[in-house]
């Protein structure tokens, strides 16, 4: 294929040895670092262009997200590459058991478009750290970045181990037809399974990272306003564009009557009384995305927003009601700002219809009572999980973040 | 789908939670326990029809070992269950973060014939452990086995929630058709391959113990009666038929005069004069396995043993020297007693040797000078390593053993076993209060804000830090 020699020259280059010194992984991710800070303004304007993300969200999700894990692992990074040594046995006791920590080789990093710089950095620093050479293959949907990306950050880092590659559908296809020795892939379902089934020709170990539909039950006991700002703003952030935003709400219709004016209430807070004109709202990556993102539209009744502006890509921060569980709105990840709410009667009934489907990446409860909380943690599987809050269990490094099923 | 129903069947009885309680694990495991205790003598005359396994080997590897790893599993249970909190950052400090070790549900284990009772037992203890259904799936090329496992394990487990399915290659491919949560294979790394894209349809996860020739590398300074015997022990055990068996000796030719000498004193005082004639000497599982090894003997020259007996499906413990690269007995993994010694002029060009082929699930490296293990183990790449022993590494509960490459991916025992079935959830309980610790992070948006969230979110870089 077009990037065999790539690979090999890659392999060559892990095979000699280069990767392993801790000295030279350090100076590595310094050197994103430098990325990270030189490239700043740089990442603001292409983001912007690319889904009209607000420079707020993109200091806070890309830039700090990734100069915090960054920072951790340069921190750790004496520690976690020791030898780790063991228990042993009677029959063992003078020897010398302990676990060595190696690197898998050449590693392949294809990024998604929604969080482009964060959702390939954070991978990427980790492959660094573990003394791999990495392929990074960033979205071909948000352009901007992509041309930032394969422009400036291989200046940045040891051209011998580390290159990016741009590449759409057929390119990425003739990509994963060579062995890598670990494949990490952020994006949808359907495009992981063609990703683990090429892995699978060459015994490639993947981590992938992909999607669904992250259910958010609003029990009776909250503080309603609280729920509706830490929802609205789990919702909204990048204009739903985000792997673990809240896709639905599941309440009792008591609920729905208190939430509503609440959402309102929040919605005008964050965005002011026309959303089009604040600064502070994405937009959607692309004209494909929008129209399947508009269609959802039609699912329910529209109570909050709706409005939507093609040339733009705009669609409001939205709120669906009566929403059946058939409707179109409720098959498939949203990836939007639209929020349906679907009534239950209890939440046992949630349950229910959460385990009904697929695990979610991430599951959401709000409610004041420890016991509500715990019983939905219990009876339910996901990703991730977070009470009385939306997406925060994912800015902590020491938690694990991935999916299930 | 004729497994449709046993696999939804597995799915309603974890959905309703039975498997979740720790009383109820210990429940299974302890009768599992059992199952060693009172089916003992069963399954060393199983092994011993199926392969002449001598009862020795049998009760080592399939009880004892399976034993061990059922105690280490019992006695740090509670612990490997209970939520691990974790640090958080300053803007979460009153909150709770853990990570929730979850079952990932039904779990199929499909296990291969060398070792049939050992190597779906301990993979099932661990399911089991994690809170997982289980279905079995033994090898039918080991039938007494088979069937001893498909007749009696059934008895001792929970029917709600562990099945047994005996299945040939079109039957498997079926049951791979169904939806599992997670499928634990050990095998060839060809069916490896099948089961990981059959996986991959419903993107579940995987943990493939495969195989490949595992080099042994045995230095110019070492005591070369110890290594015979070590690496006789490791190659000859249950007659080679062992995935992490030394596969190949790489050494100079000054050693391998000494070693060949070594070699068959070792095999003699081992297995006696005539090892057909011996009780602690396994034989070949199969006529096409046997057919298969007895080809490999056309490879170099026949140094120690080279005898076989059809009927029997015995095959000498046998010595090759003179091995080239490209002879038959170095193009696949031998699993039978044939141990080929290829001559090297030194360390390095062994390391080259190794690195230039797939990568193994065990490397073996003899030598009195810990510079030269040093050496091997940090310029070469495998599953595990083990230096001046051969075999040793895996019964160790507390190292993880797994492959890398084309030798598998994934890695159990012990503890590994239980997060091989763990999914590690990550969880935040936020008060439902405090919304004064959120707003910096609402629209609309400030610098003022962003800096206030940069500072107590932002992880800083310690002073800059001593290296290693």
């Amino acid at each position: 294929g077009p990037q065999a020699g790539l690979v090999g020259r890659l392999r060559a280059a892990w095979l000699s040895g280069k990767t392993r010194p801790m000295e030279y992984r350090v100076a590595q991710l310094e050197a994103l670092g430098r990325f990270l800070e030189e490239k700043q303004q740089d990442i603001l304007e292409a983001t912007a262009l690319d889904m009209g993300k607000p420079p707020f969200e993109v200091e806070l999700s890309e830039i700090s997200i990734c100069r915090s894990e960054l920072n951790h692992t340069l921190n750790n990074l004496g520690t976690w590459m020791k030898d780790e040594h063991v228990e042993k046995n009677w029959v063992t006791q003078l020897d010398s058991a302990f676990i060595r920590k190696e690197p898998y080789g050449v590693v392949l990093i294809i990024g998604p478009w929604n969080y482009p710089i964060n959702l390939l950095l954070v991978p990427l620093i980790g492959a660094i750290a573990a003394g791999n050479c990495v392929v990074v293959k960033p979205s071909e949907i948000s352009r901007n970045v992509e041309k930032l990306v394969a422009e400036t950050l291989p200046g940045y880092l040891d051209k011998d181990c580390f290159a990016v590659v741009t590449a759409g559908v057929e390119e990425t296809t003739r990509l994963l037809e060579n062995k890598f020795d670990y494949i990490f892939f952020t994006g949808s379902p359907s495009v992981g399974r063609i990703v683990m089934a090429a892995a699978a020709k060459h015994l490639t170990p993947v981590t992938l990272e992909l999607g669904g539909k992250n259910p958010c039950y609003v029990s009776d006991a909250c503080d309603v306003q609280n729920v509706a700002r830490r929802v609205a703003w789990g919702r909204f952030f990048n204009a739903g564009q985000t792997c673990v935003a809240p896709d639905y709400v599941l309440c009792s219709v008591e609920m729905q009557e208190k939430l509503l004016p609440a959402l309102r209430e929040a919605i005008a807070e964050f965005y002011g009384p026309n959303p089009q004109e604040s600064p502070d709202f994405a937009r959607i990556v692309g004209h494909k995305q929008f129209q399947r993102v508009q269609a959802l539209l039609r699912s329910g009744r529209v109570v909050i927003g709706g409005q939507t502006d093609a040339e733009a890509r705009y669609i409001a921060p939205t709120v669906l009601v009566d929403v059946q569980h058939d409707d179109p709105v409720m098959q498939e990840e949203i990836f939007g700002p639209i929020l349906p709410i679907l009534t239950v009667a209890s939440v046992d009934d949630a349950i229910a219809f959460i385990n009904a489907r697929e695990r979610p990446l991430a599951l959401y409860v709000f409610s004041s009572c420890k016991k509500v909380v715990k019983r939905v943690l219990e009876r339910t599987s996901s990703g991730g999980f977070c009470a009385n809050d939306t997406i925060m269990h994912m800015t902590l490094t020491s938690l694990p973040f991935g999916g299930i099923g | 789908n004729p497994y449709a129903g046993l696999v939804s069947h597995l799915r309603a009885a974890w959905l309703s939670g039975k498997t979740r309680p720790m009383e109820y694990r210990v429940a299974q495991l302890e009768a599992l326990g059992r199952f060693l205790d009172e089916k003992k003598q069963d399954i060393l005359e199983a092994t011993a029809l199926d392969m002449g396994k001598p009862s020795f080997e049998a009760c080592f590897t399939e009880i004892l070992l399976c034993k061990n790893e059922l105690n280490d599993t019992l006695n740090n249970l509670s612990h490997w269950m209970k939520d691990e909190h974790v640090d958080k950052n300053l803007v979460l400090q009153l909150d709770s973060a853990f990570i929730r070790k979850d079952p990932y549900g039904v779990v199929l284990i499909i296990a291969p014939w060398n070792y049939p009772i050992h190597l779906f037992l301990v993979p099932l203890i661990g399911a089991i452990a994690a809170g997982n259904c289980v279905i079995v799936k033994p090898s039918e090329i080991t039938k007494n086995t088979e069937r001893l496992v498909a007749e009696m394990l059934t008895c001792y487990l929970d029917n709600d929630c562990f099945a047994v399915v005996t299945a040939g290659v079109e039957e498997t491919t079926r049951l791979l058709e169904n939806k599992f949560d997670y499928i634990f294979f050990t095998g060839s790394p060809s069916v490896g391959r099948i089961i990981m894209t059959a996986a991959a349809k419903h993107l579940t996860p995987v943990t493939l113990e495969l195989g490949g020739k595992n080099p042994c590398y045995v230095s110019d300074t070492c005591d070369v009666q110890n290594v015979a015997r070590r690496v006789v022990w490791g190659r000859f055990f249950n007659a080679g038929q062992t995935c992490i068996a030394p596969d190949y000796v790489l050494c100079t030719v000054e050693m391998q005069e000494k070693l060949m000498p070594a070699l068959r004193e070792a095999i003699t005082e081992f297995f006696g004069s005539n090892p057909q004639e011996s009780p602690d000497f396994a034989r070949i599982v199969g006529d096409k396995q046997f057919h298969r090894v007895r080809a490999l003997l056309c490879s170099g020259r026949v140094a120690i043993g080279g005898q076989t007996d059809e009927k029997e499906r015995y095959i000498a413990p046998t010595v090759l020297a003179d091995v080239l690269p490209s002879d038959p007995v170095m193009q696949e993994e031998i699993f039978g007693p044939i141990l080929p010694i290829v001559v090297v002029a030194s360390m390095d060009e062994a390391i080259d040797f190794i690195n230039a082929r797939p990568r193994p699930l065990a490397i073996y490296a003899f030598s009195s000078d810990s510079k030269v293990v040093n050496q091997v183990l940090e310029r070469t790449s495998s599953g595990g390593f083990c230096g001046n022993d051969t075999l040793m590494h895996v019964t160790l509960t507390s190292l993880p053993f797994g492959g890398i490459g084309n030798s598998g991916l994934g890695k159990y025992h012990g503890k590994f076993t239980f997060d091989t079935f763990t999914h590690h959830r990550g969880c935040l309980h936020r008060n439902m209060g405090l919304e004064a610790l959120n707003t910096p992070r609402y629209p609309p948006y400030s610098q003022q804000k962003l800096g206030l969230l940069t500072a107590t979110f932002e992880i800083k870089r310690k002073g800059m830090c001593t290296l290693l």
